[in-house]
């Protein structure tokens, strides 16, 4: 489904994605992680349009996607949910979720009923006239998801969802992604969540200082043993020694 | 009513047009300096409709709102990749433009014996089409309201559909909005086109109001009171620029002791309203506050039925 080959990112002469290949499959989950700044938000934004590749090609289902302008890549299917829940706070709930539905026009008005995201997300469905500010952090997560499918994506696109979430709110994010992959949707994830990530994955690419330096299926990696030291094993260590969380 | 309220209450119905226009760029997070040129198109384009080929009004006023609107758009293209002041400084320096044209501009062609036309800085005189027909200035003040309130009405049904959310969601993060799949360069032509729209008709009826049009009108004056209605009366719903009118027009200009002082008295209140509204009257918390009430008085009525 979505094929990226050599990718160059850079910004003003800074190379923050080194000749990056990687490749998701319909139906996969397929997930990117890494330390911070190893460029895995580049390659989301490189795939969304956000950022120009320097070099290499984005082909999605078979067609040249790279260099598009990011509404245009929304319009074929791909939507990125932003890392840090980027919503809008002086629109209400619904408001935010309508503005997505592209597919629907400019003049379509509030919609009353919303079986959908009642099923997938019972907190919003009750705070739908709410202005998205008065939202918790972890609402507010669920609502950058929930406006992410009102785009109808065939590839998702997720940049660090459980970042900053308790750890609660982190599980009921993995658990919607799950209940997202058995409904059939194509998701290519970054996460800093290793072994949750990595436990719903089907396949994993690690990334450092802009290079794939491990790739394999979600269960090879969790059981390689450079992975296993590097980023699950020494927690505590790494928060008191950074050299370590290389 | 006597002529003098009519008139005061026709300038703020037709200045209305040119606060509404301002607002609806505010929204979109667009700083306008430049609506008064369309104001000023629109004027000079139906004054030209009606007293040069002497077509009934209503050609007059489509002409006027689709000539300010064209060229905003054309405008907007060509300006609205500039962001923050630099579409600010762009938006003055095309109205400034439009003015010095017009204090140029010498198009007149003769009418029943008469020289009619735009003279350069002497103005566009006699455009008498309500005159000649007869109508008083309450029928013409009722054209004025029936037009804003058509205006008025599709603002409104704009800001409930999903269109009024992507003008209002460009104003905080274009970036964010493109992620939503929005061609924000499309939008932002559109809305300049509309506010454009807006202008030029509020110009159109000001035109026929006063039956002559001089360029000095149009200066930046008008441009900066047309900014200011938004953000004083408020962003978060079309009704706030007539707040800003009503306090400037309505009372400003109709109490006598601050006559002279109107501007100082309007540019303090503007100061100390922005300083502790920033957004304005109503703004859009305090209208999802006014709406939450709303709704819950009506839930209210309906479960005593």
């Amino acid at each position: 489904m979505l094929e990226v080959r050599r990718l160059h990112v850079s910004y003003g002469g800074l190379r923050a994605v080194h000749g990056v290949s990687l490749e998701v499959r319909t139906g996969e989950i397929v997930c990117i992680i890494g330390p911070n700044g190893a460029g895995k938000t580049s390659i989301l934004n490189a795939v969304s349009g956000i950022v120009a590749p320097e070099a290499g090609d984005v082909l999605f289902e078979g067609q040249p996607i790279g260099g598009l302008p990011a509404h245009a890549v929304v319009a074929r299917g791909i939507v990125q949910v932003p890392e840090g829940r980027l919503i809008f706070g002086t629109l209400s709930v619904e408001e935010n979720l309508r503005v997505a539905a592209h597919r629907r026009g400019p003049f379509v008005l509030r919609r009353r009923d919303r079986p959908g995201l009642r099923r997938l997300f019972p907190a919003l469905a009750d705070k739908l006239d709410g202005p998205a500010a008065g939202l918790s952090g972890g609402e507010a997560q669920m609502l950058a998801l929930a406006r992410g499918l009102e785009a109808e994506p065939r590839l998702l696109l997720l940049d660090e969802p459980s970042l900053g979430l308790s750890p609660k709110m982190a599980e009921e994010v993995f658990a919607l992604i799950r209940r997202l992959r058995d409904q059939g949707l194509t998701m290519l994830l970054v996460e800093q969540n290793v072994r949750q990530t990595l436990a719903l994955a089907d396949r994993g690419y690690v990334l450092e200082s802009g290079r794939i330096t491990l790739q394999g299926t979600a269960s090879d990696l969790l059981s390689d043993h450079r992975l296993v030291s590097n980023y699950l094993g020494v927690s505590a260590g790494a928060s008191l020694d950074p050299a370590s969380g290389r | 009513m006597d002529d003098y309220v009519i008139t005061v209450l026709s300038n703020i119905g037709m200045i209305s047009f040119i606060g509404l226009s301002a607002y609806l760029l505010l929204v979109t997070g667009e700083i306008s300096f430049g609506q008064q040129a369309y104001f000023g198109l629109g004027a000079y384009a139906a004054g030209a409709v009606t007293a040069m080929f002497l077509l009934p009004i209503w050609v007059g006023i489509l002409v006027g709102a689709c000539v300010a609107g064209g060229i905003a758009m054309v405008v907007g293209a060509l300006t609205l990749r500039l962001s923050g002041l630099y579409f600010s400084i762009s938006t003055l320096a095309f109205a400034e433009m439009v003015r010095l044209i017009l204090l140029i501009v010498h198009v007149q062609v003769e009418v029943e014996g008469e020289m009619v036309g735009p003279a350069g800085a002497e103005g566009f005189h006699g455009i008498r089409w309500m005159f000649e027909r007869d109508l008083s200035l309450a029928h013409f003040m009722l054209l004025i309201y029936g037009l804003l309130a058509l205006v008025l009405i599709v603002l409104l049904l704009v800001e409930r559909s999903r269109l009024g959310s992507v003008f209002r969601m460009l104003g905080s993060d274009d970036l964010l909005a493109e992620m939503q799949g929005l061609d924000t360069v499309r939008y932002r032509i559109l809305a300049a086109g509309v506010a454009g729209v807006i202008s030029g008709i509020g110009g159109a009826l000001y035109a026929h109001f006063t039956t002559y049009v001089e360029p000095q009108f149009f200066n930046v004056m008008l441009g900066v009171h047309a900014l200011a209605y938004g953000l004083i009366g408020g962003l978060g719903t079309a009704f706030g620029p007539f707040i800003g009118v009503a306090i400037d027009i309505g009372f400003l200009e109709s109490v006598r002791f601050i006559q002279g002082y109107r501007m100082i008295v309007f540019g303090g209140l503007a100061a100390v309203l922005l300083i502790f509204m920033p957004r304005g009257i109503l703004d859009e918390e305090r209208v999802h506050r006014l709406k939450t009430l709303f709704r819950r008085r009506n839930h209210a009525g309906a479960q005593r039925r």
